[in-house]
């Protein structure tokens, strides 16, 4: 990390998010979910089999998990962008979701955003194209919502932390300098 | 009026300058010498009768002591006083009538005669003939001045009276300031100074009141700050654990990519990127409105420093770090 590389980032705090860092918050985000919910049904499963008399197999109802996690995941960025207007992977890379004037989301485009979600995958892809090539890299779904994803980390105080650790680092190796034969 | 004949302004008459030795055969003349005839037969008849007298006098007392031995001499003697009391009264009448009367024309005399002598007089030839140097080494100046009472004198003085006829602006105008201050022994006068009452009587509040803080502050070069003192390391200690440098470097290294690619894509939509958005309206506008007071910071930090830095010094420091300065 350099403080270049710092002022860098903070030259873009309030700017539209690029997609390498909403795709790393998604993924982030993806992998999160992912195995909460291999726990939980791990969890339910071996409380299910240890304490009734039935035994679950989850590798013959994969259609009902898919459809689970479906459920787990439209909770999870739900009340993620709900309450708190990002999701844990997005908190993760620094960047918030916000009304495409730059106002701060409410619930009601938060909840059109999350039905709109599912229309990047099922356009195959193409739903997502827009953070690449578009003017303000809003997906389909930012689109039909009014939404935008945006920077919002404190690359100002990440700058001091890198300088002070620097500065810390410098003064630490000038005292023990001497002491060295 | 010549100066040959001065005019007698009292008397209306002319006084004439004449060498004995120029009387003439005229009538004025002979009258003159008729006049310096008798009077010099008057001062000769009045020194005999002068010696004659006091050859008198003589006998007189001679006889007088010798009839006071006689028998009966005081009888006579009052007799004799007797008949001559009226005769010696008016003898002494007489004498007071002719000192009056050679009072006053002594006195008509020297009325007549003054101004003419005062106007004759060439006193600026008498006064070039005084030679003023040796007057005043004769003039005992300390006995003189001792003799002046300088309280007197001064309260005598008109103080306000006379500074108000002292052109100040001219008077000034004649001082050399520079030899004036050249004279003046700077480290002397520092060392009489008492630097404490001196502060002592300074109201610092005043000053503190007049002092901008918030400029100040947004001279300060904060990055310095945290990077070269022990606030730096109490920064470092309490925020920068691994975790914290770990996601700086990630969401740091992230949207450098991102940039990359974002340029990558205009360049290949051939989009200038300066036409481009950079942010929602509202937050391009509060991040526009933080660049430009940044960089307003940083001009007048800039051109603080630029006062104490040569210009070459000035052209080696880089751009990015400058304190508060947003890179391009």
């Amino acid at each position: 990390m350099t403080g270049a590389g710092t002022r860098y980032g903070a030259a873009h705090q309030g700017h539209y998010a690029g997609a390498l860092s909403r795709l790393l918050a998604y993924g982030a985000d993806l992998l999160c979910l992912s195995t909460a919910y291999v726990v939980a049904l791990a969890l339910v499963q071996f409380a299910i089999n240890t304490a009734t008399p039935w035994q679950v197999e989850f590798k013959n109802g994969y259609q009902l998990v898919l459809v689970g996690e479906f459920l787990w995941a439209a909770v999870y960025f739900g009340s993620a962008w709900v309450g708190f207007g990002r999701s844990p992977g997005m908190s993760l890379l620094g960047l918030r979701i916000v009304r495409s004037d730059g106002a701060t989301l409410d619930r009601r485009h938060a909840l059109i955003r999350l039905v709109a979600f599912p229309l990047g995958f099922l356009t195959l892809g193409a739903g997502f194209l827009g953070i690449i090539f578009g003017r303000t890299h809003r997906a389909i779904y930012d689109r039909i919502a009014d939404t935008a994803v945006v920077y919002d980390w404190d690359a100002e105080a990440a700058k001091l932390r890198d300088l002070a650790s620097r500065g810390a680092r410098r003064r630490e190796a000038s005292v023990q300098a001497p002491a060295e034969p | 009026m010549s100066p040959e004949t001065p005019h007698l302004p009292s008397t209306g008459a002319e006084l004439v300058r004449q060498s004995p030795d120029r009387a003439g055969p005229s009538a004025h003349g002979g009258l003159l010498r008729g006049t310096d005839v008798a009077v010099g037969a008057a001062a000769r008849a009045a020194r005999l009768a002068l010696r004659m007298g006091e050859t008198g006098w003589g006998a007189g007392v001679a006889v007088a002591r010798a009839a006071a031995a006689v028998p009966g001499a005081s009888s006579a003697g009052r007799l004799l006083g007797a008949v001559t009391r009226p005769l010696a009264e008016e003898g002494r009448q007489a004498r007071t009538r002719t000192g009056s009367a050679a009072e006053t024309a002594s006195g008509r005399l020297l009325e007549a005669l003054v101004p003419a002598v005062v106007e004759a007089l060439d006193v600026d030839g008498l006064v070039r003939r005084i030679d003023i140097d040796d007057v005043v080494r004769r003039i005992d100046i300390d006995q003189l001045v001792r003799r002046i009472v300088i309280d007197d004198v001064v309260s005598r003085i008109e103080i306000d009276d006379l500074v108000q006829r002292i052109d100040i602006d001219q008077l000034v105008r004649r001082i050399v300031i520079d030899d004036l201050v050249r004279r003046i022994e700077i480290d002397d006068l520092v060392q009489r100074i008492d630097i404490d009452a001196l502060v002592g009587r300074v109201d610092v509040g005043a000053i503190v009141d007049r002092v901008d803080v918030n400029e100040v502050v947004q001279r300060v070069d904060i990055d310095s700050v945290v990077e070269e003192t022990e606030l730096g390391t109490i920064v470092a200690r309490s925020t920068s654990g691994f975790a914290s440098q770990a996601l700086d470097a990630a969401r740091t290294q992230t949207a450098g990519a991102d940039t990359l690619v974002s340029r990558m894509v205009n360049r290949a939509l051939r989009r200038k990127e300066g036409d481009l958005p950079a942010g929602p309206p509202l937050l391009a506008r509060e991040q526009a409105a933080e660049t430009h007071e940044a960089a307003e910071t940083h001009e007048a930090a800039e051109t603080h420093e630029a006062a104490d830095r040569e210009p070459a010094a000035e052209t080696q420091v880089p751009a990015e770090d400058h304190p508060g300065g947003t890179p391009r």
